[in-house]
C-alpha cells in the first residue's frame, strides 16, 4: 500500500503537523536528544518511539509546553517550529528547539504575572533564534533570543517625532527583569530613558 | 557582456523585500528583516518594487542610499552576472557593515513600504 495518511488533528488545541505518514512503512525514530538542549530543557519522553519525524516531535513538544498561551500564539509557535533551512531563500537557519522552549517559558511567565498581557509578534531570526516583539503607537519592545540570553531593545517616539533607542542584555532565565521591560512597554515602569 | 559596477548615488532608492515571517498582520515590519551584515537590496536604477518581491514576500520596502550611509553602512553595487546563482540581476546591491541592535531598528524605521503582496492590507 502506498497511500498516505495526513494527520490533521492533535487534539483540542488544533495542532496540525505538516507530515504524511506511510500506512505500511511507519518510521521508527530512535530516542533523540538535540544538541540545543544545553541551555534549554525539554522532557525527553517526547522523543520516544514514534511514527513521525524528529521535527514533528519537536513541534509537538513545544506545543504541549505552550498550553497556557492563546491558540493564536500556539499556532504561530508551531509555524516557527516547522521552518526549514533556508526558509527565507537567503540562507536562514531553522529555529532552534531550545529557543522556542525558552520563548514559550518567558511568554507563559508574562501571561501569568501581568495584568495586561498583550499577544506579541513572534519572529524567526536569521541565525535560528526567535525575537518577541510588541508594538504600539509610541513604543516598541523587542526581546531577541541570542546564545547568551536575551537582548532587549526598546524604541520610544518622542513628542518632537524623534525616535530614541535603548538596549540591554538579560540572562536567559531572568524573567523578573524581562517583565520589568515589558512593563516599560506598557508605560507602567520607568526604565528608559535613564535618569 | 558583464554588468559594470557603478557608484550608487545618495538619492537612490534601495528595494528590500520583506519575508512574510517578518511582518505582522498590521503591517509592522520586524527589525530582523534588516539584520544581515551584507543586506541584499535592488537599486532602483535597474529594478522596481514588484520585480524585487519574491514568492514569499509580503512587502517590499525602500531605503534611501544616503540615509544608510549616514548610519555608517557602505552601499556596494554587486550585480549578479548571467550564469551565476540568482542571476542575472544588474540591480543587486548590498548594504554592508556590522549592524548593531540600534542600527537594524533605525533601518526598520527608515524603510518605506512601496509594494505589498496581493491580498495584504496594511
Amino acid at each position: 500500500m502506498n497511500s498516505l495518511i495526513e494527520e490533521t488533528s492533535y487534539g483540542k488545541g488544533g495542532f496540525r503537523p505538516l507530515v504524511a505518514v506511510p500506512v505500511d512503512q511507519p518510521q521508527v525514530t530512535r530516542v533523540y536528544q538535540p544538541a540545543e538542549l544545553e541551555f534549554g530543557w525539554v522532557p525527553i519522553h517526547h522523543f520516544a518511539l514514534t511514527t513521525r519525524g524528529i521535527a514533528d516531535q519537536a513541534s509537538e513538544t513545544v506545543f504541549v509546553l505552550s498550553d497556557q498561551l492563546s491558540p493564536e500564539l500556539r499556532q504561530r509557535i508551531i509555524e516557527l517550529a516547522g521552518l526549514r533551512p533556508n526558509w527565507d531563500g537567503e540562507g536562514a537557519k531553522p529555529v532552534k528547539l531550545s529557543a522556542l522552549v525558552n520563548a514559550v517559558g518567558l511568554l507563559g511567565y508574562l501571561a501569568q504575572r501581568s495584568d495586561d498581557f498583550r499577544a506579541p509578534f513572534l519572529v524567526p531570526t536569521f541565525d535560528g533564534f526567535i525575537q518577541i516583539e510588541w508594538h504600539c503607537e509610541k513604543r516598541s519592545l523587542d526581546f531577541e533570543h541570542v546564545m547568551e540570553g536575551w537582548c532587549v531593545a526598546g524604541t520610544l517616539l518622542g513628542s518632537d517625532g524623534t525616535r530614541h533607542y535603548y538596549t540591554q542584555d538579560c540572562r536567559s532565565g531572568d524573567y523578573a527583569r524581562l517583565k520589568g521591560y515589558y512593563e516599560w512597554f506598557l508605560g507602567t515602569e520607568l526604565l528608559w530613558p535613564l535618569p | 557582456m558583464a554588468f559594470a559596477i557603478e557608484e550608487i548615488p545618495d538619492d537612490a532608492d534601495l528595494f528590500r523585500r520583506i519575508h512574510r515571517n517578518h511582518i505582522n498582520g498590521e503591517g509592522v515590519i520586524s527589525s530582523q528583516a534588516f539584520k544581515q551584515p551584507r543586506l541584499s537590496v535592488n537599486w532602483n536604477k535597474y529594478s522596481d518594487p514588484q520585480s524585487t518581491a519574491g514568492q514569499n514576500s509580503a512587502a517590499v520596502t525602500a531605503l534611501v542610499c544616503g540615509q544608510c550611509r549616514g548610519l555608517g553602512q557602505t552601499v556596494e553595487h554587486t550585480p549578479i552576472q548571467n550564469g551565476e546563482p540568482f542571476g542575472p540581476n544588474q540591480a543587486h546591491s548590498e548594504i554592508c557593515a556590522d549592524k548593531s541592535r540600534e542600527i537594524i531598528r533605525q533601518l526598520r524605521d527608515m524603510a518605506r513600504v512601496v509594494w505589498t503582496a496581493p491580498g495584504e492590507n496594511y
